[in-house]
């Protein structure tokens, strides 16, 4: 080694980039030394390129050496001086490093040490330890799962890369296949040296296994040195082996946690997987799918890579299946283990079984039986077992049976079967011996029959109760009843089945018969001591009861009463036994009446029959006069009366009221008839509604029940009162033919034939008048002729409406005017007014022609001439220009009317203004045959009739003198200049007037 | 169209044949690493003894993978070795990029692998390479016929590449590397790799254990002038015992490489 490892020191120098370079022997001139020179040269070579391992070793480290040179590198010249036999030995308490392989290293000499030892270039990543192996993992990862052993195959492509240990491999799987295989190699090693050190161990702490619970011991504390095998020394054994077995404590917890994550994971990829295999959980069968071809590769869940997803789901699926079949198979050979179980532990028991029966001890050891449940100890368990047990073989030998005797089972009849009597024996479920199959099977038919009769009898008890229960349902409503003694029903016919089977005649009689039933049963001589006490007790008091009260004393002595009530003292209780016993007695007389409807009323109350015959005939008419004697009587309804008088008028009134109810109802179908039949006879006799009667006595009983003397006063007084019924009816009507009638001369009806064109002519008498509207009227036929006139100018306004003619309008004014004007002078002078009236129309005629613009122009001649309203005019045109500017007036007056009923219409203020005049007017007095009594005040008006009134009280008075409805047109004097002679005029009439 | 019908086997064989490295130096190298074990997994290639064998570039001097010319424009190789770019050079024997009188470069326009190619399994590892333009034919550059029939076991071969020669050192050659190999059984190869072996694949190894290596992938195994297989996978490291390398079997594609060829 060492010859060789000379010859090639010299060619170091020459390599260049790890290599060397030879010169060729092509030259045949070449001396020997040449030659051997160049295979030296080619030797060398090939070592220093290929590195072989155990020659070139000294090489390598003069390689290192020049490596050494450079900073980065790592440097270890420094510890070649220290090498013994190969070896590197270390110092201690260095820094550590993280090679570039992913290893801790504790020092930089111990990398140097491993470098040589495995010939590899690991050189230093990093200062400290590593962190971790991220660096591998990712490099490597995809791969991992293709190794098999450690070993990994690779590709043959080449993609230079430098792996962790500072070499160069071909491609990425060569460098993970050298890193998988390096991995496993350590592994095993490792492996080994655990299982090596756990032997030692075991074998050193023998003594004390015993002693160890949950991984701990508890050691004697004397001082015995003692080195383990991890070389630290110990106090003593005990110690020592008491670290090594807390140490395999932790390391199995450790194991079984990590088993427990890696089932964790497993489980987790199992549900991955199973959600991804979802789509193809309805086409599988069995555990069985069918896939297309399609190559997408994947890996499953049992590592395989599998052609795409539907063939691994196809394996997932089965090998599911496949599990679910072992397990049922395990669960079966685990239940069948486990019956065995409970066969062999309960076997002990079995001797101590009597009739099915185990009596078991106290003792509490609790064990799970074959029900899954947790008995007390092992004999109850047992005893549950041998029920279970029994139960299943008696279901085998029934079923058994079943099929022995199903041939026999048509001819069974309610459980009995007739047999034959050959003599062939058979043992039966029962375990008796039975002549032939038949028998047996007639000995199991009749058991299966009783069994059936005891299911029908318990059924009926059920039903019975049941029916108790409905009927104490149905009896609830009569319970309340019962204490006050027996129950009383009603008479009618509902027939109802009781519990006893007997029928009754309805749901209360059924009711009753149950109560007493129950009574009998609990306590049945309570009552009749309750009954005696009630007697014993109040008969002191009942002496003190009158008219069904009773007044008590106030102290406090409680007692309980028959109603089960506490009562304040003795009194009070009785007094409430008392009341009872009155509202029973009502009770019970009503039903007897109500019994006795469909017989004759006098059928009933015999008693008050007796009693009350005496007074019954003084009746009259309903009514019975009493003297006022003192003699106190109790009555049958439990009152008490003043005297027997007083009673039997009550008596007797009832029966009167009930004797009316029942002729009513009668009247519905007999009643008629016999009225009919009874008073026909005196109908065609009676005369103006009175019928004379004959006077013998032959008292007889009419449908109202009153006595009559005999059949003709009945008849008598019943066709009277149906004369009087149709005499009221017939003054009614006349009352309301009265009442239209004067309706009708309310509206001044007698006036409206006497009216002649719209016109009325009225008498003078003063008789003063409020109209509807509120004015006043000197006499009704002035209010008359007022309407009637109002209604002709209606009537006129309406037609005026529709004709457009202003001659015509004038004309009507002008006869209008004439007629007010002479209606409004009731003056001696009368003869002239006709004149008048004739030579204004003849004349103003002739000027009708020469206005212009409503204005007349006059000349200026002298020829005065009186005017209709009295004034004096210079000459006749004058005169006429007056009249004719009046009828201009009034006609705006008309439109002003006409404005005030549109505005009355529309409900403007000037209606209000109307209605002021009316209450007006209201505010001053009316004297007959005077008029208003007007105060002498000056607060001139204006009329709308163009006159001026000294105050609104004196054009009332003018209204009402002269029939008229002026009203104020304004307030204060009218503008005209001619209207102050008027006004002078005016002045002294009102003044002779009022004079 | 240029590849013979299979119906029509050509008599002739390919030039060049394979033969034994004569110099006394080295025999002496031989006889050195036989005793050694494993020094050395094969020879060096005699020029122009392989004028179909391809060299997959990533630069002018990063080889990757090996390729075999089938056609005057297309080459076969590993499924694997797909890369977006091919450069290729053929006719060229040294690893340096110094040019050589015979060398001719290429650029692929087209890699067509077999669709069923998966790669955690590397069944059916093989893929066709179409170049810009057809060769120049030479003595140096000439297309390989492909076997119709698959190989026995013990058939002779020769699988060629400049991959490592070294597995604990990634050692590049300095020329082509050329090794006869023996072609194992099927059953012998499913029992060196249990669960890995399908019909698309074969063994072939050394009795002394020399295989090909990284760098090889797609390189060729030519039996008695035919092209039998392709440089595919193998255990790591390269060239032990009882672990032979694994080839593509390309009795199984004949069809589809005739198809696709003349489809595209």
């Amino acid at each position: 080694e060492k010859g060789n490892q000379d010859p090639c020191m010299k060619f170091q120098a020459q390599m260049k980039n790890g290599t060397l370079t030879c010169p060729k022997g092509n030259n045949s001139s070449q001396s020997l030394n040449d030659i051997i020179f160049q295979s030296e040269c080619i030797l060398c070579k090939r070592a220093l390129e290929q590195g072989a391992p155990t020659k070139i070793m000294n090489v390598k480290v003069l390689s290192r050496a020049n490596r050494a040179t450079d900073p980065a590198k790592l440097n270890c010249e420094s510890f070649k001086q220290r090498r013994k036999d190969g070896d590197f030995i270390c110092p201690s308490d260095t820094s550590s490093v993280c090679g570039t392989d992913g290893k801790t290293y504790r020092s930089r000499c111990e990398l140097c040490a491993e470098n040589a030892k495995s010939q590899n270039h690991v050189d230093v990543k990093s200062e400290g330890e590593c962190g971790s192996s991220h660096l591998e993992t990712d490099m490597c990862s995809d791969f991992r799962a293709y190794v098999q052993d450690g070993r990994l195959g690779c590709t043959r492509e080449s993609d230079p890369i430098l792996g962790p240990d500072g070499r160069t491999h071909g491609n990425r799987c060569a460098m993970c296949a050298e890193l998988f295989l390096k991995e496993a190699k350590e592994n095993a090693t490792r492996n080994r040296e655990s299982r090596i050190r756990r032997d030692a161990e075991k074998e050193l702490c023998k003594e004390f296994e015993n002693q160890v619970r949950n991984g701990r011991l508890f050691c004697t504390r004397e001082s015995d040195p003692i080195r383990g095998p991890d070389g630290k020394m110990h106090g003593n054994k005990c110690a020592l082996c008491a670290e090594i077995f807390m140490r395999q404590f932790t390391e199995e917890k450790g194991k079984a946690e990590k088993n427990q994550k890696d089932a964790e994971e497993r489980a987790k990829a199992k549900m991955e997987i199973q959600k991804r295999c979802s789509e193809f959980q309805d086409r599988a069968r069995n555990g069985t799918l069918f896939c297309t071809r399609e190559n997408d590769p994947i890996r499953g869940l049992d590592g395989k890579t599998h052609g795409n997803l539907c063939s691994m789901c196809q394996a997932f699926f089965k090998t599911e299946a496949e599990e679910k079949k072992a397990e049922a198979g395990s669960r079966n050979r685990r239940g069948s283990e486990e019956s065995e179980t409970y066969a062999k532990l309960c076997d002990e028991y079995r001797k101590a079984r009597k009739n099915g029966q185990l009596y078991c001890t106290r003792e509490n050891a609790p064990i799970r039986g074959p029900d899954g449940k947790i008995h007390g100890n092992t004999c109850s368990m047992c005893q549950a077992f041998f029920i279970q047990e029994d139960k299943a073989r008696a279901k085998v030998k029934r079923e058994a049976a079943k099929e022995m005797c199903s041939e026999f089972r048509n001819q069974a009849r309610n459980g009995m079967l007739m047999c034959t009597r050959e003599n062939d024996p058979v043992v039966g479920p029962d375990g008796k011996r039975h002549s032939n199959k038949c028998a047996m099977c007639a000995s199991v038919f009749l058991l299966e029959e009783e069994e059936k009769k005891k299911d029908d009898k318990t059924e009926k008890v059920d039903a019975g109760k049941a029916k108790k229960e409905a009927v104490q349902e149905l009896c609830r409503k009569y319970h309340t009843q019962l204490r006050n003694g027996p129950l009383r029903c009603t008479r009618r016919n509902n027939p109802i089945e009781g519990l006893d089977g007997k029928m009754y005649k309805n749901a209360c009689f059924m009711c009753w018969a149950f109560f007493q039933q129950e009574a009998k049963k609990s306590g049945a001589g309570f009552r009749p001591k309750v009954k005696r006490e009630v007697k014993v007790d109040c008969s002191e008091y009942l002496a003190l009861s009158k008219r069904g009260e009773i007044f008590c004393t106030r102290e406090n002595d409680p007692v309980r009463g028959p109603d089960g009530k506490t009562h304040g003292n003795k009194c009070a209780m009785c007094k409430a036994v008392f009341k009872k016993e009155n509202e029973e007695r009502k009770r019970k007389e009503g039903e007897n009446q109500r019994i006795t409807s469909g017989e004759s009323s006098s059928g009933g109350n015999p008693k008050a029959k007796d009693e009350c015959a005496q007074y019954r005939e003084s009746m009259k008419h309903g009514q019975l006069s009493c003297t006022r004697e003192s003699d106190p009587v109790r009555g049958v309804d439990g009152e008490h009366y003043n005297n027997k008088c007083v009673m039997c008028k009550e008596l007797l009134q009832k029966e009167m009221e009930e004797t009316n109810k029942n002729s009513a109802s009668r009247s519905n179908g007999t009643g008629s008839a016999t009225g009919k039949d009874v008073c026909d006879q005196f109908r065609s006799q009676m005369k103006n509604g009175k019928l004379l009667c004959t006077r013998e006595s032959d008292p007889t009983r009419g449908p109202d029940g009153a006595m009559h003397g005999n059949k003709c006063a009945m008849c008598k007084e019943r066709l009277e009162k149906e004369a009087a019924e149709k005499k009221k009816k017939e003054d009614e009507e006349k009352r309301n033919t009265e009442t239209n009638k004067s309706d009708k001369e309310d509206k001044c009806h007698e006036y409206r034939s006497m009216q002649l064109d719209g016109r009325l002519i009225c008498t003078r008498e003063n008789d003063p008048v409020r109209d509807a509207d509120g004015k006043m009227h000197v006499n009704k036929c002035a209010m008359c002729q007022m309407m009637f006139e109002r209604e002709a100018n209606e009537r006129k306004m309406r037609e005026e409406n529709s004709r457009s003619q202003p001659t015509n309008e004038a004309k009507d004014q002008c006869g209008e005017v004439h007629n007010s004007v002479e209606d409004a002078k009731p003056r001696p002078a009368r003869s002239s007014l006709p004149s008048i009236r004739g030579i204004s129309k003849d004349e103003c005629s002739e000027f009708q022609n020469l206005m212009k613009n409503e204005k007349l122009t006059c000349p200026e001649t002298d020829d005065p001439v009186r005017g209709a309203d009295g004034t004096f005019y210079q000459n006749k045109c004058h005169m006429c220009r007056d009249v004719l500017k009046n009828e201009a007036m009034k006609r705006s007056g008309l439109q002003e009317k006409s404005s005030d009923i549109r505005s009355t219409k529309e409900g403007d203020p000037e209606f209000s203004s109307s209605s002021r005049d009316s209450d007006m007017c209201k505010n001053y007095r009316i004297l007959p045959r005077m008029g208003y009594l007007c105060p002498k005040n000056l607060n001139p008006v204006c009329g709308d009739d163009g006159q001026t009134y000294s105050n609104p009280c004196m054009l009332c008075h003018e209204n009402l003198m002269r029939q008229t409805n002026t009203r104020i047109h304004k307030q204060g004097a009218c503008e005209e200049s001619s209207n102050l002679k008027t006004v002078s005029t005016g002045t002294p009439a009102s003044e002779k007037m009022m004079q | 169209g240029d590849v013979s019908s299979c119906d029509n086997p050509s008599g002739t064989e390919p030039s060049g044949t394979n033969r034994d490295l004569s110099t006394d130096s080295k025999s002496g190298e031989d006889t050195r690493s036989d005793s050694s074990s494993r020094i050395v997994n094969g020879s060096d290639c005699q020029k122009d003894a392989q004028p179909w064998q391809g060299a997959l570039l990533l630069g002018p001097n990063k080889l990757y993978c090996g390729a075999v010319l089938i056609s005057p424009q297309w080459l076969l190789t590993a499924a694997h070795c797909r890369k977006p770019v091919f450069r290729i050079r053929l006719g060229h024997h040294s690893m340096s990029p110094v040019y050589e009188s015979g060398q001719q470069m290429f650029q692929g326009i087209k890699s067509i692998p077999h669709p069923g190619y998966s790669h955690p399994g590397h069944s059916n590892d093989l893929m066709l390479i179409k170049m810009n333009r057809k060769i120049r034919d030479s003595h140096s550059v000439k297309p390989v016929e492909i076997a119709c029939d698959c190989a026995t076991e013990g058939t002779r071969c020769m699988v060629s590449g400049w991959g490592t020669t070294s597995s604990s050192h990634n050692n590049f050659p300095k020329v082509l590397q050329c090794l006869n190999i023996t072609v194992l059984s099927e059953e012998r190869c499913k029992n060196s790799y249990p669960g890995q072996i399908d019909k698309t694949m074969f063994c072939a190894g050394d009795e002394e254990g020399r295989d090909s290596c990284q760098g090889d992938s797609g390189g060729p195994v030519v039996c008695n002038g035919k092209l039998q297989g392709l440089v595919s996978w193998g255990d790591f490291p390269c060239a032990q015992r009882n672990r032979p390398g694994v080839y593509t079997n390309l009795c199984e594609f004949v069809k589809w490489i005739k198809d696709t060829m003349n489809s595209n």
